[in-house]
């Protein structure tokens, strides 16, 4: 029996009403307000400036420098996770005693809140208190200025979610390898295939597919970063690790110019579209292949 | 007979009346909650102790809200602006306050004063007429007098062997520097390595021979070290009305004059390792409140909270040996209106009166007559002398009666520099920038001052840079309505 509208609109209005009112409307209306100026301190009808903030925008060094920082991150960041997660996830993947027990183990970081990950790493940073210069220092290499040092404070925070986000990528990677048929794996061994040739060759262009996907969803979640950069280092030392969603952040709530953090963040949307059907294209030319 | 009878039945009456009368107190406020925005940390530890008493007495509650210094402003503000009135109280910084109360967020409390005085007059004028006014009204409570001092080593300074090698080296009297150049050939002769001599002693650790506060971001960094030189170097007629930040006619910056940029010099070679710590340019004010009091540094500017410091037994191995004074000055001042350096008979100085933490009520408060007796309580009697003495409080003295008091006079015995040091700065106080949006143009200058001293950016570079950025924070608040507020804050009439 097909349903009639009327069931229809009662089994899919909640839905479609939630949808509207809590990610439609909140879309729609900052759009609408990158287009106006609006001062919060006057509380008047903000005024129609078409598309002025966007212009602004466009000669905003310091927004192209948080962009340029938050690519920066995203890129090393993504690369080491990959690099790092298919490895892990490669040592997980062989049948050794306790492996169930590493699994549990290896995605603790990933279950820590970005705020405390940040925190965590903040007392680790520490110049003269923390431990990793103590270690440092025992082994003869000198101390580091992990976080006051603008060479390395971006280092250090591309550590932190390093640390936090190669287990999900190892994770999907090891789902990924254990749905892998064994027969291609025999008789590339039969026919005398060793391991990097093996891992080369047959395992990497099988699971390529999952770990671009993995790719992906990293690079749309560090574009976003903002609570480890916020805790780790609040942008600094200076503006070296101010990523764009923080500098949107401290427009729209330190100057509280809301107008032009809507146009800084429909701006941050186009560019994070566009590198996501750049790297979704990829991901469907390996699926292909 | 009929006497006794009437005495006992009067007698009797009073102490009716006197108890019902008690009774009231204690309940006055009997199922108030007052909600207070208070920073996170020792500034918070006078709502925790004497707001309680207070709760306690008559009936109420008072919740505090901690709120970390790195996102206080965005969430008092916020809940201001959006109408959320979580708060009832709310204690900033003086440089909110042209956001605050220019932003009409704070209850005017005159009539609240006309009728219960908090000790309105013995006010430091300063404070009073500064900093809790927003034009004729009355809308703030001062409860902390900051103003920015220099500590000191009294006993290396004495030191007749390091008299004498200072002299050898540099040519004149070692002393408390009263100049810019002073403090950096202070600085220099004092920085030691591990190892070396210090006051006849060999050094188990490095001494820095000063740290100044430099950090940027965390909110109590390098701006007001800048303001310090900055204001030192610059000459308008309204320097201690804080006229140092733009021209009153036109609300062009002044940041970026040869005075701003001299301050830079003056603090990047404040900054080079031959005279100061390896914190170098992560020095923030705890890093430097915790190092003077450990004995690690020789000298630097910051709030009066180093005298109590110097004298906490907990974290102190300085006590007694501390001297304090009037920020050093400058030879020479850049002349606005003249556009041209001039030299001085006596070096002029700037003190920024930094932060100073305020009271008010929200505007929107539910119980405001409550909100006003309990900030009253706050700022007056034995909370005012204990603010001053305590290292815990994060507070400094805002009243005149508090430096003559025979309590803090003894508690500042073994520091006798302390309290003259602390009423002579106040004469060369200069206000925080109290206009709308100060919050971003001390954003936009705390940058370029980062990217000056890393060497990124030429100071002139990176000031005019901040100066382009503070044109543009003022032309979204709206050029002439910052004007006028500027013009409002300097005590000038709008043009």
């Amino acid at each position: 029996m097909r349903a009639g509208w009327k069931e229809k609109a009662i089994l899919l209005g909640p839905t479609v009403a939630w949808l509207v009112a809590f990610s439609v409307f909140p879309l729609l209306y900052t759009l609408d307000l990158a287009f106006r100026q609006w001062s919060i301190f006057t509380r008047e009808n903000p005024p129609w400036v078409g598309f002025e903030n966007f212009r602004n925008l466009l000669f905003d060094g310091r927004f192209w420098s948080s962009l340029k920082t938050t690519l920066l991150y995203v890129g090393s960041s993504v690369t080491a996770e990959v690099i790092l997660g298919v490895g892990l996830a490669l040592l997980l993947w062989q049948p050794v005693r306790g492996s169930r027990i590493f699994r549990a183990i290896v995605v603790v970081p990933m279950l820590l809140s970005p705020v405390v990950a940040g925190y965590l790493f903040r007392m680790l940073f520490h110049e003269t208190a923390g431990p990793l210069n103590h270690l440092l220092a025992m082994a003869g290499l000198g101390r580091v200025n992990w976080l006051s040092d603008p060479s390395w404070a971006l280092a250090a925070a591309i550590l932190v979610d390093v640390w936090q986000w190669t287990p999900f990528v190892g994770i999907l990677a090891l789902a990924a390898l254990e749905s892998l048929p064994a027969e291609p794996l025999e008789a590339a061994r039969v026919d005398g295939a060793g391991n990097w040739h093996l891992f080369r060759h047959v395992i990497l262009p099988a699971i390529a597919h999952v770990v671009w996907v993995a790719a992906i969803l990293r690079m749309v979640d560090g574009l976003r970063v903002f609570d480890v950069i916020f805790v780790l280092t609040h942008g600094g030392p200076g503006v070296s690790t101010e990523v764009a969603s923080l500098y949107t952040y401290l427009v729209g709530f330190k100057s509280f110019n809301l107008s032009y953090a809507a146009a800084m963040s429909y701006g941050l949307v186009l560019i994070a579209l566009g590198l996501v059907r750049f790297l979704a294209r990829g991901a469907g030319v390996t699926q292909h292949k | 007979m009929r006497f006794k009878v009437k005495a006992t039945l009067a007698c009797l009456s009073l102490l009716l009346a006197l108890f019902g009368a008690t009774v009231q107190a204690a309940q006055q406020y009997k199922g108030v909650t007052l909600r207070v925005a208070a920073l996170s940390g020792s500034l918070s530890h006078a709502w925790h102790t004497h707001a309680q008493e207070w709760a306690k007495a008559h009936g109420a509650r008072v919740e505090v809200i901690e709120l970390p210094l790195t996102s206080m402003y965005e969430r008092v503000m916020t809940d201001l602006i959006t109408g959320g009135n979580q708060y009832d109280i709310i204690q900033y910084p003086s440089f909110w306050k042209g956001d605050i109360m220019g932003g009409g967020f704070a209850y005017p409390l005159d009539e609240f004063i006309k009728q219960d005085d908090p000790g309105w007059n013995d006010y430091l004028p300063v404070y009073r007429d500064r900093l809790s006014k927003w034009g004729d009204r009355i809308y703030g409570l001062q409860i902390d007098g900051d103003v920015w001092m220099f500590g000191y080593r009294n006993d290396l300074l004495s030191h007749p062997d390091e008299k004498k090698a200072f002299k050898a080296k540099y040519g004149y009297e070692l002393g408390v520097p009263q100049t810019w150049q002073q403090f950096l050939d202070v600085a220099e002769f004092f920085n030691r390595k591990k190892g070396e001599k210090l006051a006849g002693k060999t050094l188990a650790n490095d001494f820095y021979g000063s740290e100044l506060i430099l950090k940027r971001g965390g909110g109590m960094g390098s701006v007001w070290t800048f303001l310090t030189i900055f204001g030192s170097y610059l000459k308008t007629p309204h320097v201690y009305d804080g006229g140092i930040y733009f021209d009153p006619n036109t609300m062009e910056p002044l940041i970026n004059t040869p005075a701003g940029v001299q301050a830079l010099e003056v603090m990047k070679k404040a900054a080079d390792r031959r005279r100061s710590g390896p914190g170098g340019l992560d020095v923030d004010w705890s890093t430097f409140g915790v190092d003077f009091s450990a004995g690690k540094t020789m000298m630097g500017i910051a709030w009066p909270d180093l005298g109590p410091f110097s004298l906490d037994p907990k974290r102190s191995n300085i006590i007694g040996d501390a001297g304090f004074a009037v920020v050093p000055g400058a030879e020479k001042v850049w002349n606005v209106a003249a556009k041209q350096w001039e030299t001085v008979e006596k070096p002029h100085r700037a003190a920024p009166l930094a932060w100073g933490w305020t009271l008010v009520i929200n505007a929107k408060a539910r119980q405001p007559r409550a909100a006003y007796d309990l900030i009253k309580y706050m700022v007056t009697g034995e909370r005012a002398k204990a603010y001053a003495i305590s290292p815990d409080d994060g507070l400094d003295p805002f009243r005149k009666s508090l430096f003559s008091d025979q309590d803090v006079l003894k508690a500042y015995k073994t520091i006798p520099t302390f309290i003259p040091a602390l009423q002579e700065s106040l004469t060369v106080g200069v206000p925080d920038l109290m206009i709308p949006r100060a919050v971003a143009y001390y954003d936009a200058l705390e940058i370029a001052i980062d990217e000056a001293l890393r060497g990124k950016k030429s100071p002139q570079q990176a000031l005019s840079e901040a100066a382009q950025r503070w044109k543009r924070i003022t032309d979204e608040a709206g050029r002439e309505k910052q004007r006028a507020n500027y013009r409002f804050a300097l005590g000038l009439p709008a043009k």
